[in-house]
């Protein structure tokens, strides 16, 4: 049976979806949004689910991360599958996801999608949670975490001094920004001291790399300064672990100096 | 057997509780959540100590749900930044159903605080005045052994040696010393249970239903949560001001006793902090307004012999005891000149308490919409409580914003402690309209939001630059979102009056129970993200990411708005461009054709050569030698000093200045450095960039 729609609920839904598509144009992102907007106006027993859902669509849509934005859409269509009771949100919430997996911003969400499908059929809610809780577990266990297929590059604040250029506030990377830039214009080559403390790994391989100019560097678990001589520009710092459940890998940098 | 079915069905909340704490825990690690040593051990806790006190009952629904949340957000935290915050933020807010339960039960307020300390006591930074009332106190007990550092002079103190903070407030903290910052904090985690259990009786004796639970909401929401167990006098303030309410209140009592509690309450509010001197006097007019018969008019020689008799015992005391910051004549002066030479200022900073993103609750504790809405219900229903709570309220938000102006949110320190004064009236005034979808809906986000500052204390902390340190964590440095929301110190009057107009909007609706109100809500929010994600054309320049910029600093270098407090133009940062290295990179929009057209704001410092400022895409470049003058200085600052304006970048007249560059398709960044700059060592010589935007 068709589900109703209050013609509220149907005026919000088209004009959010329609100044999605004014202001931010039309993606992937945008797609799976307004069809996740549009799923949650077809529930018709609104309740705190589906307000979970609401705000999750918001959030997305005020975070400037994009991972970030299409990860919480995620959230919110997997509460929409799991919270509405007649079919046809749950399809629309379906449709959503599979735009989300084509644009593929996230990885490591097949299994998740795969088991949103037997949950679209079950009536009964709680059977659903045991589909889409099967789904995380199978993807945990197969594709590792989720995490975002690209990133955007931090780069660090420098500042510019008679001695050299200094990075003095501490920035840490890990899996949700595994990678850091120290950039120092016009400084082709400079001795480079970099403090840093790693850890959260549960053996002493090294946790992550120093690129510059065609050298590496490792960088060990536990607080080591690294010297290195003659390096250039921009030097890029990488934390290489990936996802292992009771790891949680983190290089802190705690300062660096670069002396011509 | 039996026994055992028996307990698990009574006790399946407290099971719940602590079953939800091994899994938040155990998962926290799988998922490789950052910070598993501390919120990763904290939030299980706080789980833990909630079954502990839930005792008996159902397992909250939407603890269950919020549970979900946490867990989903935990398996997606490696996507960025926003969702590991949101991830953690969701599994403390968990807890708070549990917690709004047990407020019904015996001894109900103090077991739902309980929860919240460990996270209080582990998380949050000693910072701020936190110290220097520490170090106050540390002067009763054992003074000079410098355990929170030595006292340090700060502006507008009587002398080198002396403070101008008031002695009560740290003496009353005295019993925690022993043990350092946490005896200090645990002290004022007592202040303000204290003050909410004297708040829910207070509620309870005018005959309010939900007394304890609208007393529990007061510890989650900013700005009470805020304030919670910091060492500031907020809560002892309040503590002291319900004991006032609540003997002034109580008819059994004579006049005279009423009388005079409410007279030594006013006194010790005083005492506590000059600035509860306006809760003092809203008390005394209150007592005034709610005293029946002749008698009353009696009541004005008592309160104006009790001045006389204050100031003549602060005349004695060579102004120790009432002496405000910057001196008790500084201070008149200020309240008599302010309304006259500086309404527009004193009108944007009573807006700016409300839609401000930095400092106004509304961006922090959106149910202060539903506080305001409900205060015709309130009137009308229970108007003891409106009067009593809210015209010491709306005396102490007017002195605070006639005498501070743009400086009323001490900031950098938490959101909403200046405002705790209001919670009271707002939490009796949102008790009238509980019931309300809309305002349900509100109180909830509201609560979600504490959940956020609670896990991550960091982000509370703003610095009064126009970027708010909450929104920043959400939308990063990339987002446009700072364009559409209102500030204060970034004023653009059209974005600030439509905030206004809407948060007036929305109050009217929630209180006309309009039921498109919760529509309207989300509707405001989609559009404001919409807005926030379209492409960047206009840049704070401070602001400005490290990619896009090489070297360059921020003028001041010291973030404190301390160091801009008399700054009297504008008090925004500013980029500073100071040598021939330092440059601005930014994007060309994707839309810009053949040319461009950019408006750089800036001031020019001219201590050698005269400054200039060079824009260049590609080949092409345009280039201006400027420099700025020394603007006269605002006719109510003569009335405070009388010296000339000093030759600093903050006393400068901002130059607008428009240019057109070729674009070549290549080209994907405009250039932005100064010229001029080269060898001088001259301080502060160079080009302070406000604004950039592309036309």
């Amino acid at each position: 049976m068709m589900s109703a729609i209050r013609p509220d609920r149907l005026a919000l839904t088209g004009l959010a979806s329609a100044a999605l598509f004014l202001l931010r144009g039309i993606s992937g992102f945008t797609v799976s949004w307004a069809l996740l907007f549009i799923g949650i106006s077809f529930i018709e027993k609104q309740n705190r689910i589906t307000f979970i859902s609401i705000i999750a669509a918001g959030i997305s849509l005020i975070t400037g991360d994009p991972n970030a934005g299409t990860a919480l859409i995620l959230t919110g269509l997997l509460f929409g599958i799991a919270g509405s009771d007649s079919l046809i949100p749950r399809v629309v919430f379906i449709v959503s996801f599979s735009v989300i997996l084509f644009e593929g911003s996230i990885t490591g969400i097949i299994p998740l999608f795969a088991a949103s499908f037997p949950a679209l059929l079950f009536k009964r809610e709680k059977w659903r949670i045991i589909a889409l809780a099967g789904g995380v577990a199978a993807g945990l266990l197969i594709c590792g975490l989720p995490v975002a297929s690209t990133y955007r590059i931090l780069v660090h604040d420098e500042i510019l001094t008679e001695n050299g250029v200094i990075w003095q506030d501490p920035i840490s990377v890990n899996l949700n920004h595994p990678v850091v830039m120290l950039e120092a214009l016009n400084m082709d080559s400079a001795d480079l001291i970099i403090e840093t403390s790693a850890g959260g790994v549960r053996d002493t391989c090294s946790a992550g790399v120093i690129e510059t100019g065609g050298q590496t560097f490792q960088i060990m678990p536990g607080s080591n300064v690294l010297r290195i001589r003659e390096a250039s520009f921009p030097a890029v710092i990488t934390l290489t672990r990936k996802w292992q459940p009771f790891n949680h890998p983190v290089i802190r940098i705690q300062n660096a100096v670069a002396t011509p | 057997m039996n026994i055992m079915k028996k307990y698990c069905r009574d006790s399946s909340g407290l099971l719940f509780h602590f079953a939800a704490a091994v899994v938040i825990f155990i998962l926290w690690r799988v998922f490789g959540m950052p910070f598993p040593g501390t919120l990763g051990r904290l939030i299980p806790l706080s789980w833990i100590l909630t079954g502990a006190v839930y005792g008996k009952g159902k397992v909250p629904e939407l603890s269950k749900i919020l549970l979900a949340v946490h867990l989903l957000l935990s398996l997606f935290w490696g996507t960025g930044p926003v969702v590991e915050i949101l991830a953690a933020a969701s599994g403390l807010m968990g807890i708070f159903p549990g917690l709004l339960a047990v407020s019904r039960k015996r001894a109900g307020i103090l077991r739902a605080l309980i929860p919240l300390i460990p996270l209080i006591i582990v998380l949050v930074p000693f910072t701020g005045d936190e110290p220097h009332y520490a170090t106050i106190t540390e002067g009763f007990v054992s003074p000079g052994s410098g355990k929170f550092g030595n006292l340090t002079h700060q502006r507008g103190d009587p002398s080198a040696s002396v403070t101008h903070h008031q002695l009560l407030y740290p003496a009353l903290m005295i019993p925690g010393y022993p043990l350092s910052s946490t005896g200090l904090r645990g002290m004022n985690l007592l202040f303000a249970l204290g003050a909410v259990m004297l708040l829910s009786e207070l509620f309870r004796r005018k005959g309010m239903l939900n007394w304890r639970y609208l007393a529990v909401l007061g510890f989650l929401l900013v700005p009470g949560s805020r304030v919670l167990g910091l060492v500031y006098p907020g809560w002892m303030a309040l503590l002291i001001f319900i004991i006032g309410v609540l003997v002034a209140t109580d008819s059994r009592r004579t006049l005279f006793t009423r009388t005079s509690w409410t007279v030594v309450i006013s006194l010790l509010l005083v005492l506590i902090k000059f600035r509860f001197a306006g809760m003092s006097a809203g008390l005394l007019l209150a007592l005034f307004i709610r005293t029946e018969g002749k008698r009353k008019f009696v009541l004005p020689i008592v309160f104006a012999g009790l001045i006389i008799l204050g100031l003549s015992f602060d005349l004695f005391t060579g102004g120790r005891i009432f002496w405000v910051r910057y001196g008790n004549m500084d201070f008149l002066k200020t309240l008599i000149i302010q309304p006259i030479f500086r309404t527009p200022e004193i009108l944007l900073a009573c807006g700016a308490s409300l839609v401000d993103i930095e400092a106004g609750l509304l961006w922090k504790a959106p149910w202060i919409l539903a506080g305001l809405a409900g205060l015709p219900l309130l009137r009308k229903r229970y108007s003891d409580l409106f009067v009593w709570l809210g015209l010491p309220a709306l005396i102490y938000f007017l002195l605070l914003i006639l005498w501070t102006t743009h400086d009323w949110a001490g900031m950098p320190t938490p959101p909403g402690r200046m405002l705790l004064p209001v919670l009271p009236v707002l939490l009796a005034s949102v008790g009238c309209m509980l019931r309300e979808k809309s305002v349900k809906y509100l109180i909830w986000v509201s609560l979600g939001i504490s959940a956020v500052f609670f896990t991550y204390p960091h982000l509370q902390f703003n610095f009064a630059d126009g970027t708010d340190a909450f929104v920043s964590a959400f939308c990063g440095q990339y987002s446009n979102i700072s364009e559409w929301l209102p500030s204060a110190v970034r004023l653009n009057v059209p974005v600030f009056l439509s905030w206004l107009a809407a948060a007036g909007v929305l109050i009217w609706m929630i209180a006309k129970r309009s039921r498109f109100a919760s529509s309207v809500i989300i509707a405001i929010f989609l559009l404001l993200g919409c807005l926030a994600g379209q492409k960047r054309t206009a840049w704070e320049a401070e602001d400005i990411p490290s990619e896009y910029r090489s070297y360059c600093s921020i003028y001041p270098d010291n973030p404190d708005p301390e160091w801009r407090k008399f700054w009297f133009f504008e008090r925004e940062n500013m980029l500073y461009m100071s040598s021939s290295e330092d440059a601005v990179y930014l994007p060309l929009p994707s839309d810009c054709g053949d040319s461009v057209m950019l408006e750089v704001a800036f001031r020019s410092l001219q201590s050698g050569p005269i400054p200039g400022i060079e824009l260049s895409c590609g080949d092409f470049h345009d280039s201006i030698y400027i420099s700025s003058d020394v603007l006269e200085k605002p006719e109510w600052v003569g009335y405070f000093r009388d010296n000339q304006l000093d030759k600093r970048p903050e006393n400068l007249e901002e130059l607008h200045v428009e240019f057109i560059l070729p674009v070549d398709e290549r080209e994907e960044y405009v250039r932005i450095s100064p010229l001029g700059v080269s060898n001088t060592s001259s301080e502060m010589h160079g080009i302070y960039l406000d604004r950039i935007e592309f036309k």
